[in-house]
């Protein structure tokens, strides 16, 4: 829990969530200037540093920002480094792609105040558009990599990521998983240092922080020198460590692995030597080399890509066991059962249970069990948007480009109105694309944060090259999918620090965009009639489509007592159900014969009532039915609400 | 107390928004005020916007987040079929706790899928082997605090069925800790009300 992150206790377990340890660590480690762009499975480090840094104002003073998306936010932690300070870019693995421009080149220069970027890879992709294994950052960048494989640790490694990083002057990568950042383990906190951030005078040092070629050919042979200093240190590192057994057929885990391995080897009651790696680029060859003697089989347990194993074939002759051969899975992250099985076979022992059995039986049974995917929320603007959108798309005619956020939830049934996702900003370059090649209309959709993240150049694009689309901007003031972080459009920033909100419309009739209309979508009239206008406008027009989003609206008008609607489904109702096969709002269901709107979930945005064919749908008008909590169910006049 | 070696498994599901994250963090903060060594593993991101939710707890000698398929000692099901979607946990060992209040999945109101009966679920669920203690707990929480609180019905109703390495009061400590103070009297009441259920 977030109070735990700030617990002055040195000594004291606490039960944190790996990226609150993480917080925590970089907090013991006395960071100064933190960055980041949120996504999943990282978000909540740069959150709770965020949530803490008023408390720990004038005790250990530091900076976090949230930047507009990952390459400044990585470039922002950079000069935080030049000026001798710790600097920390947070983001997950696809955020890496794109800060990865500053990486590569940043790798020459080096850091001079500590320099960490965490990375979090999503083995599994739980929220992610793809599964990429960020530890050849490492090895593309020539830059050392620290894997965590527990929660202590990812506080305990991120402290040692920063003195590594000033000891060799390097910018360290620091690779979690989802199910590092994601779970909850026992810590034990460490001491918060004392420290007031105080400004220091500028040194510039030109002739390696200037990537002239001349410069540049110098600073790739200093790097290259850097990291083979680091490859004999990891060699000795206590991140690593061997465990002695008996046989001659040993283990080489990497990061979380290493906690699978170690339950797999107890299931199976084998007693065999292990290999711990803690630091998985530069591999350290020594320790490697001193763990195979005497070996004359071994197994490689990482998670996604053959990184060790393929370092490993390289090194030695012996025979190695992992995914190269098919002892392991390449695909979608590890578990225990995964780990069991694959030493099991290689050892020739039985697993200790039947798990394919298990879960072919688990399987079938789920099959029982109705899909209950993610939705957007009750209330949610997109879904009007998303409702006029298909509404006025021809079928099978209009083109429906589309971005990452909650929104690509309406790729689904029953809106199925976003048709690509493919990475941030891409909705308004494929628009571009699509505007050379297909003869329909197209109408574009990105949300706000995204928008600001990567689609202005695009936009840009589409106006020199006179691209002809419609552009939705969603904007929700929020980031929504992540967790409700600010961003520039919002103005609102940590640490009770102020911010300036930057104006979308600006932005868009800055670029040149004369078609630009703001509308609320709750206002679908409006909505329709906007989007109808801006598709036969002809070239680039941009509708910003404006509503906060509802659990920010639910909470805003909770705070100030501001009451909240219900909506109710009136005799009126003639069972048409566009309320529910067209419009998809969470909080309409029914109940036995008849549509029903569940009370506690209704925010009162009352765009069903404007869409309901019949108008069947009303606000309950007993002043006690603004009471929310089932109270209005039981003395609704209308005795329009029967729940339960 | 759990002695060396000996551990204990626990599932919660259900559905994001009931609070499961939360059940999780107070059976967490037990152990750790009891000197257990504890971990877990949560749904964040994409899976919470109203889907389906796991979250494990695990006790005692144990190294990885993730409970092994067919491992769960025990299933603290927040929503009927979510019982049934995480089933590979569970084994004829495995003791669940059920909270029979449905929440009914936008693919079953719009007729693209069926909702299967409470009793078919305990009987597939009984047929692996499992004990099931099935009652309402949102009818428990609405009685003597809110349906919001059925998350903490449902941990109350846990300590009862199995025998938890730590007392009632550490729960009750536990969630005092966890929640802000003014749920402190309604969420203590429904612990209460939970453990009175069986
Ligand atoms: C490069 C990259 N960074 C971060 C993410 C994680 N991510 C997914 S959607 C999203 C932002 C969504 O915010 P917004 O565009 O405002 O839409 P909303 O979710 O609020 O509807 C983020 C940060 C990502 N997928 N890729």
């Amino acid at each position: 829990m977030v109070k735990d992150v700030i617990m002055d206790a040195e000594g004291k377990k606490v039960f944190l969530l790996g990226n609150e340890a993480i917080a925590r660590g970089a907090i013991e480690a006395g960071i100064d200037v933190a960055a980041t762009y949120p996504g999943t499975p990282s978000s909540e480090i740069a959150d709770t540093l965020a949530m803490v840094c008023t408390s720990l104002k004038d005790k250990m003073e530091y900076f976090i920002e949230y930047s507009t998306n990952e390459k400044v936010a990585f470039e922002v932690a950079i000069g935080a480094s030049l000026a001798g300070k710790r600097g920390m870019a947070i983001m997950k693995h696809v955020g890496v792609n794109v800060a990865s421009d500053a990486l590569l080149s940043f790798a020459q220069v080096g850091a001079r105040g500590g320099f960490v970027l965490v990375s979090a890879d999503d083995p599994g992709m739980h929220s992610s558009q793809n599964e990429q294994d960020n530890r050849w950052y490492g090895k593309f960048a020539m830059l050392p990599v620290i894997e965590p494989s527990n929660v202590n640790e990812g506080k305990e490694y991120i402290k040692l990521a920063f003195k590594i990083s000033e000891k060799f002057g390097l910018p360290v990568i620091f690779r979690t998983v989802t199910r590092l950042n994601h779970s909850r383990g026992v810590v034990k906190l460490g001491k918060i240092p004392e420290k007031k951030f105080e400004k220091v005078k500028w040194n510039s040092s030109i002739k390696t922080d200037v990537l002239l070629p001349i410069n540049a050919r110098v600073q790739k042979t200093v790097l290259q020198k850097k990291l083979a200093k680091i490859q004999e240190f990891f060699s000795k590192s206590d991140i690593n460590w061997i465990e002695n057994g008996k046989g001659t057929t040993g283990v080489i885990a990497s990061g979380l692995s290493y906690a699978y391995v170690k339950e797999a080897l107890e299931n199976l009651s084998l007693d065999i030597p292990v290999l711990k790696l803690s630091s998985t680029y530069p591999i350290p060859e020594k320790l490697i080399l001193e763990f195979l003697e005497g070996l004359e089989r071994v197994t490689i347990v990482e998670e996604l890509d053959p990184f060790i194993e393929l370092h490993l074939k390289a090194l030695t002759d012996i025979e190695v066991f992992g995914k190269m051969n098919g002892y392991f899975p390449v695909n979608y992250e590890y578990t225990t059962h995964i780990v069991e099985e694959g030493i099991a076979k290689i050892t020739g022992v039985a697993a200790s249970r039947n798990y394919s059995q298990i879960i072919e039986r688990g399987e079938k049974m789920a099959q029982l069990a109705p899909p209950r995917p993610p939705v957007l929320c009750p209330g949610c603007p997109h879904i009007a948007s998303y409702y006029v959108i298909k509404k006025v798309a021809k079928e099978n005619g209009t083109a429906l480009p589309s971005d990452i956020g909650c929104y690509t939830l309406a790729a689904t049934k029953p809106l199925e109105a976003v048709e690509t996702c493919i990475c941030m900003g891409a909705s308004v370059g494929v628009a571009n694309g699509l505007s050379y090649a297909v003869d329909g209309e197209i109408i574009a959709t990105i949300g706000d944060s995204t928008f600001l993240h990567a689609g202005i150049p695009a936009l840009i694009d589409a106006v020199y090259n006179n691209a002809n689309f419609v552009l939705i901007i969603l904007d929700n003031n929020t980031t929504g999918m992540t967790g409700h972080q600010p961003h520039p459009g919002t103005g609102l920033r940590p640490c009770g620090l102020k911010g300036r909100a930057v104006s979308i419309e600006d932005i868009v009739k800055g670029i040149g965009v004369e078609f630009v209309e703001v509308v609320n979508p709750y206002d679908i009239g409006k909505m329709e009639k906007t989007l109808r206008k801006a598709l036969e406008y002809g070239g680039v027009a941009v509708i910003i489509s404006r509503m906060p989003c509802s659990l920010i609206w639910v909470r805003q008008r909770r705070k100030t007592g501001e009451k909240v609607p219900v909506y109710t489904v009136t005799d009126d109702c003639n069972l048409c159900m566009e309320c529910m096969t067209s419009f998809t709002c969470p909080a309409i269901f029914m109940k036995e014969d008849k549509v029903a709107i569940n009370e506690n979930m209704c925010v009162g945005c009352g765009v069903c009532s404007k869409i309901c064919p019949e108008k069947a749908i009303k606000i309950c008008q007993q002043e006690i039915c603004w009471v929310r909590g089932g109270v209005c169910n039981r003395i609704c006049p209308e005795k329009a609400i029967k729940f339960r | 107390m759990l002695t060396d070696g000996e551990k204990l498994d626990i599932l919660l599901t259900g559905v994001g928004g009931q609070g499961i994250l939360t059940s999780a963090a107070i059976l967490g903060r037990a152990a750790v005020n009891a000197d257990i060594n504890v971990m877990g593993a949560e749904t964040h991101g994409m899976a919470q916007r109203g889907g389906s939710v796991e979250v494990h707890i695990r006790m005692g000698d144990v190294y990885s987040p993730l409970i092994p398929v067919g491992g769960a000692d025990v299933m603290v099901s927040l929503e009927p079929v979510e019982a049934l979607r995480y089933s590979k946990y569970v084994s004829e060992k495995t003791t669940i706790v059920l909270n029979t209040r449905k929440i009914v999945p936008l693919s079953v109101s719009i007729g693209n899928a069926e909702y299967p009966s409470i009793a078919k679920i305990t009987e597939i669920l009984e047929g692996i082997g499992c004990k099931v203690h099935s009652f309402d707990a949102t009818a428990i929480a609405e009685n003597v605090a809110k349906p919001q609180a059925t998350n903490v019905v449902m941990i109350g109703a846990l300590s009862k069925v199995v025998k938890l390495p730590f007392t009632f009061e550490y729960l009750e400590n536990a969630v005092k800790l966890v929640l802000p103070e003014k749920l402190h009297k309604m969420n203590v009441k429904a612990l209460k009300a939970g453990f009175e259920a069986f």
